[in-house]
């Protein structure tokens, strides 16, 4: 009986989330009158050329309107050509060459007229196929070399491909050669059972996938026929590909044909729209088929398509706009505003009001100094009048130690500190890196020499405790030198290389060679164990000879003798071009206020993970190089925007914003974060323990601890990163059942409320102060406001039936009977940090 | 234009956008938690499957219990006699009457491969080894089976934990800690299974109110906090409140409730019932020259597998437990002869009440250990002068029962004197592969994104045991 009514007193919190009907947007608005039409060349006023008999083309018709609006209409236009006998166009806007000549194609929509030259050559005379540049292609296009298919090591049924292609001397070699060489046959091809499997003619687990008669069939049929040879292997490459049009605002339920062109290394181009893949981001907001045709959906959002042919990846980029007609804009404080507002502006999209001073003083604290504001620094921000108040908390907040310590334990994950370390390296180790990080950061050392004195750091521990990062001291920990290297681009660069140790990147442009390459830079580093003491470990470069290494995406380069290659590379990552170093850490930064970061994951940064808001992380990043490496310059940009200040709640439209910041983002406080807020409540400490050391100051708090070594049940549960993964998303912030059992009914929480010298105690034991002064201060405390007159006559009508109850009687225990004002207190306090109001930093 | 229809899928059925959700999320895209996200993908919310996973720590000597070879020379076939079962042909060894005359209940791999080399729980618990290739060490490693479970499924009754593991008997000797059967590896610690042992009936624990806390106590306080609580849950995003009310309501309804703390006390059960599962006594070794460290309760691991089918009635999905312990080496025939009789008590007990209950039709029970021991009574470093059976990763035995498979079967065959796989290898992914099947989560289209954004299948060794299925 009692549950059910717990029960249903619980429910009530969750009708407000089913209630609220999805609000109606505009949408984008009528584009207005038709001026002119546009067709797509292959370059900027050039016509198109195709090659070949099985060569396709597409066009795309784009229809200028009187609003600005460019709308598709490849779909919608006729088309006519002369002479008529060169090739076919059809009502999808796709070419068939018929013979070689030059024609002149008409597209007409909605009363507007356009041409373009299309050229048709090499008809019957077209050169061998080229098994990488032509065969590869359709491998990856009919999906054979995937990693379910015979991209899998070891493939299937007998034949292995390399992933998505990456390996076309080893794909030739198996299809030519293996199989008892019957795989292909020049005599009989359409017997070959390459095509028969691929067509289904054979029996073949992978289904029908080719269609006889296709080009593509055709292409295959003609490798075959020709002999089935590799090709020159000095021809040109793909060197990057383009996709028309890059971005476009689309209404809902709208199309968009996109063209793509493969750029060779020799400069010639070529049609692919029919050979490439395509993959939107967000399948609820558009969707791509096979031809390159994109839809749009019921939801609104930015959401990017990718296009994809042989390992080159380009985007295109859709905004769905809301249309809701904003009367007025907020004024832009600083340049992240501008980008943001942009955005908004472009969506149409209303953000939410400014958050009030106790919201932010309690974000900004929690966010800046992980932890909860203290009533004094309350009462004294809300009766400061003086302009400029918020952006002195933060340079307040900047500057103190409880920022360094809250960095300290954001990094000090990341780069794994305590990881592998027992005694009696764990010193130097752990207590040495972590004050060497904390350290660091509150002098705000400029970013491009904090890692430069990690990722270039040599010596004995005992001089630079940073080599820490380079191994643990126990042998089967050795942190071998490429994943180092991983680790290194992961955090700094914002790329992950691990895929490209064995195979090409699926989804992005890094080769194995490139993970070589970069590789060199730690290669000649050596980590040397040194028996006495038995603590001391150090790393040594080798210096006595040249190094060849490459940054990503850059050219070679000699690192001549005498020169640590690893510091040649911090040189190279700190450059101001560097495409990835400022805007990995801007990305992160970005995240760890916003919840969300521009590229998420935040440190997985590619052409194919494209960020939400790219001109914001542009901006972001020439912030940071510009500053010289400033981060808590970078903070204080953030935390001082209008954007950052909105308040959580939000109007009509935006309830469902997640990725244009329209509103602040709730999130819980981590797991560190939380524990040490429980304890500045209930007026208590936490003491941690490790296995190897518990020579902790007296009072540290969660955040300061060096390493998730020091273990707490609390910590455990609520999520805390375990220094495993140079990954942030190592933090679990997801609500558990065991989280729950934690706050409700643990030791550890009515162990903290309930001891003598805590708050509830020290407040049912004070006779001078009342009980509305009480609740206000124990308010203040938890959630940084004052209470409201509501929650105070609850609150004090709670307080008082408790006082009302008649003393308990003695009883022959010799424990004192419990006070139940005392009892009172407890629950209040209970009753507070058990709430959203209270873990949610809104 | 169109080549064929289906190219957009790879060949084992899942298309190529479930595999890359990559990129830009929308305004109704990905806004749920990941936990409540993935329970709506899997959308088995409503099946009642579930998994009871024993483990026989030390490792099993599968030539003693379930592939004697009578026709070996004395030293392979050592002194245990065979017993034919219920099945004809097949027989169990001396000490396992009960279950030989229940072999129609149950079936019997004889061919499991894959095993790590050493005392490890992980490997037959995740399926993968706990370094080296295909680990994943650096992104804090495999999860688990019971961890994958409680990401991915929902509760069949919401006042009891999705993974369960009860060790009570375990870890009073060295090798291998238990702890390993729930590492969440890169799924992180929220996933976890919950661990029963310290909430078990009379001890101090969060399942209970404590402190001084009485239910009308806890009542009072929720009523304040309901009413204290004036957060608007509209600032929610991404349903993150939400999800943190739901996990309160249940906390609030096990500690409320007495169901779990029930399904944890064995005084709930009649005394007849625990005799069955020979969890009426100890099961004292009878021989002095064993050492004390194999002197275990063993009633205590019967009284487990009581505990195991009470939490899978009560609605948990995957319970795990270990029984006795294995690693016999010099004093095999000795440990063997005494603590068979009782596994054969407590398995036939659990076999019985399963099929009594009719939960053998919904519940698969996995039995077996680390890896199989040798074929040649011989000696090596851990015998102690004794002749003994050593590790033996090459081959081990597995027992399923249940699960509405196709029971009373052996499966798979050893050479002549059980050392190496003649007929029918099943790895130990395809065991998960099998349970993983049974629970609803489809192996070979089931992925879990690990930090690095890479999708994992559950296993790759992914084809379920198809003489079982």
């Amino acid at each position: 009986m009692k549950l059910q009514i717990h029960i249903t007193c619980l429910a009530t919190v969750f009708s407000i989330a089913d209630a609220a009907a999805p609000p109606v947007f505009p949408g984008l608005a009528d584009p207005g009158t038709l001026n002119t039409l546009s067709i797509q060349g292959d370059a900027k006023d050039k016509g198109i050329t195709l090659s070949g008999r099985d060569a396709r083309g597409q066009l795309v018709v784009s229809g200028h309107y009187s609003t600005g609006q460019q709308r598709d209409l490849t779909g919608q236009a006729t088309y006519r050509t002369t002479p008529e006998n060169i090739l076919k166009v059809n009502a999808r806007g796709g070419l068939l060459p018929l013979a070689n000549g030059t024609a002149t194609v008409t597209a007409t929509a909605k009363g507007k007229s356009t041409f373009i030259q299309v050229t048709i050559l090499r008809m019957g005379t077209e050169p061998a196929v080229h098994f990488d540049n032509e065969v590869t292609p359709i491998l990856t296009k009919l999906g054979c070399n995937t990693g379910a298919c015979h991209g899998k090591k070891g493939g299937k049924g007998g034949l292995e491909l390399s992933l998505l292609g990456y390996g076309p001397e080893m794909d030739h070699q198996h299809l030519t050669r293996q199989g008892r060489i019957r795989r292909i046959m020049m005599e009989a091809p359409d017997l070959s059972p390459f095509l028969r499997k691929a067509t289904g003619d054979l029996p073949h687990v992978g289904g029908a996938r080719l269609e006889r008669g296709s080009p593509e069939y055709h292409t295959l049929r003609r490798w075959i026929t020709e002999g089935g040879r590799r090709g020159d292997a000095e021809a040109p490459k793909v060197a990057s590909i383009e996709v028309f049009p890059k971005q476009r605002v689309m209404p809902r339920k709208g199309t968009q044909q996109l063209r793509v062109v493969a750029h060779y290394t020799d400069g010639t181009l070529e049609d692919v729209t029919r050979l490439a893949e395509y993959k939107t981001g967000a399948a609820s907001l558009a969707e791509a088929d096979e031809t390159g045709l994109v839809k749009t959906r019921e939801l609104i959002g930015d959401v990017a398509v990718m296009a994809r042919y042989q390992g080159q990846v380009a985007p295109f980029r859709i905004t769905i706009p809301m249309g809701v007609k904003v009367a007025q804009w907020p004024q832009p404080r600083n340049f992240v505003d501008v980008e943001v507002f942009r955005k908004w502006r472009e969506v149409a999209i209303p953000p939410s009001e400014p958050c009030d001073d106790p919201t932010f003083i309690r974000r900004v604290t929690i966010d800046i100094a992980g932890r909860i504001p203290k009533p004094a620094e309350l009462s004294a921000f809300l009766a400061d009048q003086k302009v400029g108040k918020r952006e002195r908390l933060i340079d307040r907040l900047l500057a103190s130690t409880d920022h360094a310590d809250y960095f300290a334990n954001k990094w000090a994950a990341l780069l794994k500190v305590g990881r592998g370390y027992h005694p009696p390296a764990f010193r130097r180790g752990v207590y040495g890196f972590h004050a060497w990080i904390r350290r660091s950061l509150h002098q705000n050392k400029p970013y491009d020499q904090f890692v430069r004195e990690i990722l270039a750091a040599s010596g004995p521990i005992s001089r630079n405790p940073n080599v820490a990062w380079f191994r643990a001291p126990n042998p089967q920990l050795f942190r071998k030198n490429h994943l180092l290297m991983e680790d290194a681009s992961q955090i700094f660069l914002g790329t992950r290389m691990q895929c490209a140790q064995c195979h090409h990147h699926p989804f992005e442009k890094w080769s194995q060679d490139d993970y070589r390459s970069f590789l060199s830079f730690f290669t000649y580093t050596r980590t040397t164990p040194v028996e006495v003491p038995a603590d001391e470990i150090g790393v040594v470069p080798l210096i006595n000879a040249a190094v060849t290494a490459r940054g990503l995406g850059d050219k070679p380069m000699t690192i001549p003798p005498g020169q640590d290659a690893r510091s040649v590379m911090v040189d190279w990552m700190a450059k101001p071009d560097n495409p990835f170093f400022a805007r990995a850490l801007s990305n992160r930064y970005w995240k760890h206020f916003f919840s969300r970061g521009l590229v998420e994951p935040e440190d997985d940064l590619r052409d194919s993970n494209p960020p939400t808001n790219p001109g914001l992380l542009d901006a972001l990043a020439e912030h940071f190089v510009k500053s010289k490496f400033d981060l808590k310059g970078l903070i204080l940009e953030i935390c001082r925007s209008h954007t950052y200040q909105l308040s959580a709640l939000p109007n009509e439209y935006n309830k469902t914003d997640l990725q244009y910041y329209s509103r602040y983002y709730t999130r819980r406080l981590h797991a560190e974060v939380l524990l040490d807020a429980v304890d500045q409540v209930a007026g208590t400490h936490t003491v941690f323990k490790s296995a190897y050391s518990n020579t902790l100051p007296a009072g540290t708090r969660a955040v300061q601890l060096p390493a998730a070594t020091w273990s707490h049940p609390f910590l455990n549960a609520f999520g805390r990163p375990q220094g495993k993964s140079a990954c942030e998303c190592e933090r679990e912030n997801s609500p558990t059942l065991t989280q729950a059992l934690q706050l409700l009914n643990s030791s550890v929480i009515n162990g903290k409320i309930n001891q003598p010298n805590a708050r509830p105690a020290q407040w049912a034991a004070d006779t001078e102060r009342s009980a509305k002064e009480k609740i206000a201060e124990l308010y203040r405390l938890a959630y940084a406001r004052a209470p409201t007159d509501s929650e105070l006559t609850v609150a004090t009508s709670y307080l008082e039936r408790a006082s009302e109850k008649p003393a308990p009687l003695k009883t022959n225990n010799s424990k004192p009977p419990p006070d139940p004002l005392h009892e009172a207190y407890v629950d209040l306090m209970w009753a507070l940090i058990t709430r959203p109001e209270f873990l949610f930093n809104d | 234009m169109n080549l064929t229809r289906n190219r957009q899928r790879f060949c084992d059925g899942i298309s190529r956008r479930q595999m890359l959700q990559i990129g830009a999320a929308g305004l109704a895209g990905l806004n749920l938690p990941d936990i409540l996200g993935a329970e709506a993908r899997t959308g088995r919310g409503s099946s009642e499957k579930s998994v009871i996973h024993i483990f026989l720590q030390g490792g099993p000597s599968h030539l003693d219990m379930v592939d004697l070879k009578p026709e070996a020379p004395a030293n392979i076939r050592g002194p245990f006699k065979s017993i034919p079962t219920a099945i004809p042909g097949i027989h169990f060894c001396e000490y396992m009457p009960k279950l030989a005359k229940l072999a129609k209940k149950m079936a019997v791999i004889r061919s499991v491969t894959g095993f790590a080399p050493r005392h490890r729980l992980f490997p037959i618990a995740s399926g993968y080894p706990r370094e080296g290739r295909n680990s994943l060490t650096e992104l804090g490693g495999r999860p688990t089976q019971s961890a994958v479970v409680q990401k991915l499924m929902n509760p069949i009754d919401p006042l009891i934990p999705t993974s369960i593991l009860l060790n009570r008997g375990a870890g009073n000797h060295a090798e291998g800690s238990p702890i390993g059967m729930q590492d969440p590896g890169f799924l992180g610690p929220p996933y976890r299974a919950f661990m029963a042992t310290p909430f078990l009936a009379g001890k101090q624990s969060t399942l209970s109110l404590r402190q001084g806390v009485t239910v009308d106590r806890f009542h009072r306080r929720q009523r304040l906090g309901g009413s204290l609580d004036t957060l608007r849950r509209e600032i929610d995003s991404g349903n993150r409140i939400e999800a943190a009310d739901r996990a309160t309501q249940l906390a609030s309804n096990i500690l409320l409730s007495s169901k779990l703390r029930e399904a944890l006390d064995l005084k709930k059960e009649s005394p007849a019932l625990l005799e069955r599962y020979g969890a009426h006594k100890r099961w004292d070794m009878t021989f002095e020259f064993v050492p004390s460290s194999f002197k275990h309760n063993y009633g205590r691991y019967n009284e487990d597998l009581v505990l195991a089918r009470r939490l899978i009635e009560a609605g948990s999905r995957f319970v795990m437990t270990t029984w006795g312990h294995w690693d016999t080496h010099g004093n095999n025939f000795p440990i063997m002869k005494n603590m068979l009789p009782a596994f054969d008590a407590g398995l036939s007990g659990l076999i019985t009440d399963l099929y009594e209950r009719g939960l053998d039709k919904t519940t698969l029970v996995i039995v077996w250990g680390e890896f199989g021991r040798s074929p040649k009574v011989g000696f090596d470093g851990n015998s102690g002068g004794k002749p003994g059976r050593n590790h033996w990763p090459a081959v081990g035995m597995a027992m399923i029962i249940g699960g509405g498979m196709q029971m009373g079967q052996v499966i798979g065959k050893t050479d002549a004197h059980a050392a190496a796989i003649k007929e029918r290898p099943v790895h130990i992914q395809e065991v998960m592969a099998t349970a993983y099947h049974h629970l609803g989560l489809d192996p070979k289209t089931t992925t879990i994104t690990d930090p690095a954004g890479r999708p994992q299948y559950l296993v790759d060794h992914n084809d379920p045991i198809r003489e079982l299925i």
